[in-house]
């Protein structure tokens, strides 16, 4: 049933752009503000995951040849994360060139030596994850209890830093090893069966 | 309280940092910026990109950042972040529900900006921007578990208390999606959709027991075990057992009006037990759900006799669900999905006759079974559109409704009606650039007799920053009358009403959010809420029977300022503030129960080693009820929550209604006409909690 809009809704709109004029105004100056700080929650995890690269060994079969580049897969991660991914594609690892992936195919995966999976789409990530499952990748991700679910290494949120929980077992079924410098500094190292 | 700080960061995009406004380059604008750079004082210096890979681990490990921004699945059907939904989220999860010490669902709820709650002693209700009408059964909310609609086939209402049907303990989170949600989800998503996602067998991969003890000899106990096989195969089992004996309550109303010493003794009892069964293998995941809850009735409602010992409703809920999802192809996917529901309710009412003066057991109650099935999918194969589009069915093969008395017997009423529900639906999120996003849907429902609910929700989404969006917001939504307002009969007293229709709703908001250093949350709203046929019960002039009618229009504005941040020393808070008036358009009166004022508060902080508190309070501004009105009050709820003193244990103590505040809520218009027109609520109560993972 169309009824017309009243006068008072108007008034409404007058406020409303007004609030909107104050916080804009606002924002244009809080912006460099929140930006300062410089390291963002995506940086780090890139860097997170490019020391990753540098500590993990794998089977030599994974590789084509000794100068093959390490691949780096990227699934479910927004602009912001790709962009911040971005910053360490070519960079060397081991004496070989980090390249990056993103949105692989499942035939794609097996293929990767990094799986990196963001929760920006669960179910797509999810299929990327179970295509991983009996290769030698390194599967690493932001999402809730990661490491407890078969991942390898998963990246938690505590006391605003980042921090990684290490799946020794998942390591293991993927042929990898992880050096003792990364097992060090996890906040948990588990080995669960599954 | 982890939601809160996934609330709140977002991450700022450092590629092009401070240099935003001089994108716009024009006078004003820069002139603007020069203006609030001074005002605010923020310094314009640009942040120097650092090289990631010159970090070791223990370097990284040590930068301060912000969990990302929390996501969310059912605004829109599909995960995205807050700031691109079309509504203003809430998402309540599992840590908070912990962190303060949560019960029921409505106790979550509660806490939520621009929510608030009723409760008479038998049923929960949800209040939302200033509207819930005493009398009435949730009907106006969408109750949703892991997307199956909750909310029954005879009342459509909305299960928030005991009465739920899955434990508090099991829920992941819970996403609050205020504004009409007809356009994707059909009837009863009218003021909102409570959207209730459970946990998972990896969350557990063990088993657990839980055991809590509160006031008014209360005890609840949990058996849950979840685990992740190596198969693929996920399980989760539960059981819930809980046992209230309830106080003795004493109504000065009814002392006065010579009903004994007015105490109604041994009548506040709650028990409940639930079972709850997911299982998930490829794509596929079976869920299963039972709940049984018998509640006393000390209140003498429906015209029952004060303190008679038998008073009481028990309500059954049964679910089985089979979904799958999965892909049609690389841009499509597709989720498919199959159920059986079914609702009993049983009320036993005895009532003094007035002519013999004899107590008469009168049973009221309500059978309902339905099934249905619905497929949805999703799509991306167009350049910046992300397609949703599904089809939904419902039939409702028995909604039945029965009333009689049992000696005499004497039967009122007894009809079984069934009736099928179909919808489809279509949205697009059309992402025109990096700043804005067009979000519309559509969607046309037919349910049972009531056909051709067409309901569309459009969303514009700006954001001129990366730290700011502004929503502007559109949409409308329906309730079809229920079974019992469509087929209630009753000879000599009520008919049914073959013009009734849908109750409409159309509403407009405008919301700014953003984001200050990364770390604190501000949004601000304003919203207009227009809704028209509102359903009452009438007497029809022509012949003096009972019916009801599409009589009432309401007109609700307001506002709502929400901040949620997180600190460095581990500290989390939301608070947030609503305004409202909602009024009746014919007579321009504010709604019963309808408080114009709602203040909430959540804080939670680290105390000492592993113990965390978690404070929260609530305000609710005074309220009308049917003949006068119940006070403003403020109710403040503490819990002490100590993970992992010793490896697997969690132990918590809540104290709630802290400082033992006295307070009211309105009551139904039957009871405010047997004298008790507000009903106190609970004073200072206590719940002790340990849970153990083994």
């Amino acid at each position: 049933m169309p009824t017309p809009r009243p006068a008072s809704l108007r008034s409404s709109a007058i406020c409303l752009l007004l609030i909107l004029w104050t916080l804009g105004c606002a924002l244009l100056g809080a912006v460099p503000a929140a930006a300062a700080d410089g390291s963002t929650d995506a940086q780090v995890k890139a860097g997170f995951v490019y020391n990753f690269a540098k500590f993990t060994e794998w089977p030599a079969s994974a590789f084509a040849s000794p100068q093959a580049p390490i691949r780096l897969c990227l699934s479910g991660i927004d602009e912001t994360q790709a962009k911040a991914f971005a910053g360490i594609a070519g960079r060397p690892v081991q004496g070989r060139e980090l390249q990056i992936k993103r949105n692989p195919t499942a035939a794609e995966i097996g293929e990767c030596n990094i799986l990196y999976v963001g929760d920006e789409e669960p179910r797509r990530a999810q299929a990327a994850l179970q295509a991983a499952r009996h290769a030698n990748v390194l599967t690493i991700s932001d999402t809730d209890g990661f490491a407890d679910s078969g991942g390898v290494i998963g990246l938690v949120y505590a006391d605003n830093r980042i921090q990684f929980e290490v799946n020794l077992g998942a390591a293991q079924r993927a042929g990898l090893k992880i050096a003792s410098q990364v097992l060090k500094i996890a906040r948990a190292v588990k080995d669960n069966k599954s | 309280m982890a939601a809160m700080s996934m609330n709140v960061s977002k991450p700022a995009k450092t590629a092009q940092p401070a240099r935003a406004p001089m994108r716009w380059g024009g006078p004003r604008h820069r002139l603007c910026a020069a203006l609030c750079a001074l005002l605010v004082g923020a310094s314009a210096a640009g942040a120097a990109e650092q090289d990631m890979t010159e970090l070791s681990l223990e370097e990284l490990s040590d930068m301060k950042v912000y969990s990302p921004e929390v996501r969310v699945y059912s605004a829109s059907k599909f995960t995205q972040k807050l700031s691109k939904a079309p509504s203003n989220v809430t998402v309540i999860t599992a840590a908070e529900i912990k962190a303060f010490g949560y019960r029921k669902l409505i106790d979550i709820l509660r806490s939520i900006p621009g929510l608030y709650a009723t409760y008479d002693r038998n049923y929960d209700f949800l209040g939302v921007r200033g509207f819930e009408r005493p009398g009435d059964y949730n009907s106006r909310i969408l109750l949703l578990l892991d997307g199956i609609r909750l909310n029954e086939n005879v009342y459509n209402q909305a299960a928030l208390g005991t009465e739920n049907i899955i434990d508090v303990d099991l829920i992941d989170r819970v996403e609050w999606i205020p504004g009409p949600g007809s356009s994707i989800y059909g009837n009863n998503a009218f003021f909102g959709v409570v959207s209730i996602i459970s946990k998972h067998g990896t969350n557990y991969r063990a088993a657990e027991a839980s055991a809590d003890v509160g006031s008014a000899n209360t005890y609840k106990t949990r058996a849950t075990y979840g685990q992740a096989f190596d198969s693929g195969l996920e399980l989760l089992l539960s059981a819930t057992y809980y046992d209230s004996k309830g106080k003795d309550l004493f109504f000065p109303e009814y002392a006065a009006a010579g009903y004994g010493d007015g105490v109604a003794r041994n009548l506040d009892y709650d028990r409940a037990y639930s079972f709850f069964t997911k299982a998930s293998y490829g794509g596929f995941t079976l869920e299963a759900a039972y709940s049984d809850r018998k509640k006393g009735i000390p209140t003498g409602a429906y015209g029952t006799l004060f303190n008679d010992p038998r008073t009481n409703s028990i309500d059954t809920q049964a679910l089985i669900d089979l979904q799958y999802s999965g892909s049609l192809s690389e841009k499509i996917d597709v989720l498919a999905r199959v159920y059986y529901r079914k609702y009993d309710y049983n009320g036993l009412y005895p009532y003094q006759d007035a002519a013999s003066g004899a107590v008469i057991e009168n049973v009221d109650g309500s059978r309902g079974k339905w099934a249905g099935g619905e497929l949805k999918f999703v799509q991306t194969s167009f350049e910046q559109h992300k397609l949703v589009y599904g089809l939904e069915y419902q039939n409702n093969f028995v909604q039945r409704q029965f009333n009689y008395d049992r000696d005499p017997y004497q039967p009122y009423n007894d009809t079984t009606p069934h009736s099928t529900s179909y919808a489809v639906y279509a949205q697009d999120e059309y992402t025109l650039n990096d700043q804005l996003i067009l979000n519309a849907g559509l969607r046309y429902d037919t349910v049972g007799n009531y056909k051709g609910n067409i309901n569309p929700r459009v969303a514009v989404i700006y954001s001129p920053t990366d730290t700011t969006t502004l929503k502007l917001l559109y949409g409308s939504a329906f309730r079809a009358p229920n079974a019992y307002e469509t087929y209630y009969t009753q000879a000599d007293q009520w008919k049914t009403n073959p013009n009734l229709s849908s109750e409409k709703i159309k509403t407009y908001e405008a919301i700014v959010e953003h984001y200050f250093a990364n770390n604190l949350r501000v949004s601000a709203s304003l919203f207009e809420y227009r809704i028209s046929n509102l359903i009452e019960q009438v007497t029809d002039p022509a012949d003096g029977l009972l019916m009801f009618s599409n009589v009432s229009k309401v007109e609700t504005k307001g506002g709502q300022v929400i901040a949620d941040g997180q600190w460095d020393n581990g500290i989390k808070a939301r608070a947030s503030y609503s305004f409202q008036r909602a009024k009746n358009v014919d007579t321009g009166m504010t709604l019963t129960n309808s408080p114009q004022q709602l203040a909430k508060l959540n804080v939670s902080a680290p105390l000492f080693g592993v113990v965390r508190a978690g404070w929260e309070t609530l305000y609710t501004g005074p309220r009308k009820t049917t003949l006068a009105e119940v006070g403003g009050y403020s109710v403040t709820n503490l819990t002490l929550l100590a993970q992992e003193p010793i490896k697997g244990l969690e132990a918590s103590l809540s104290l709630y209604n802290l400082f033992n505040k006295k307070y009211f809520d309105p009551t139904t218009p039957d009871l405010s006409a047997a004298g008790l027109d507000a009903l106190r609520q609970d004073g200072r109560t206590f719940r002790f909690k340990l849970t153990y993972r083994f």
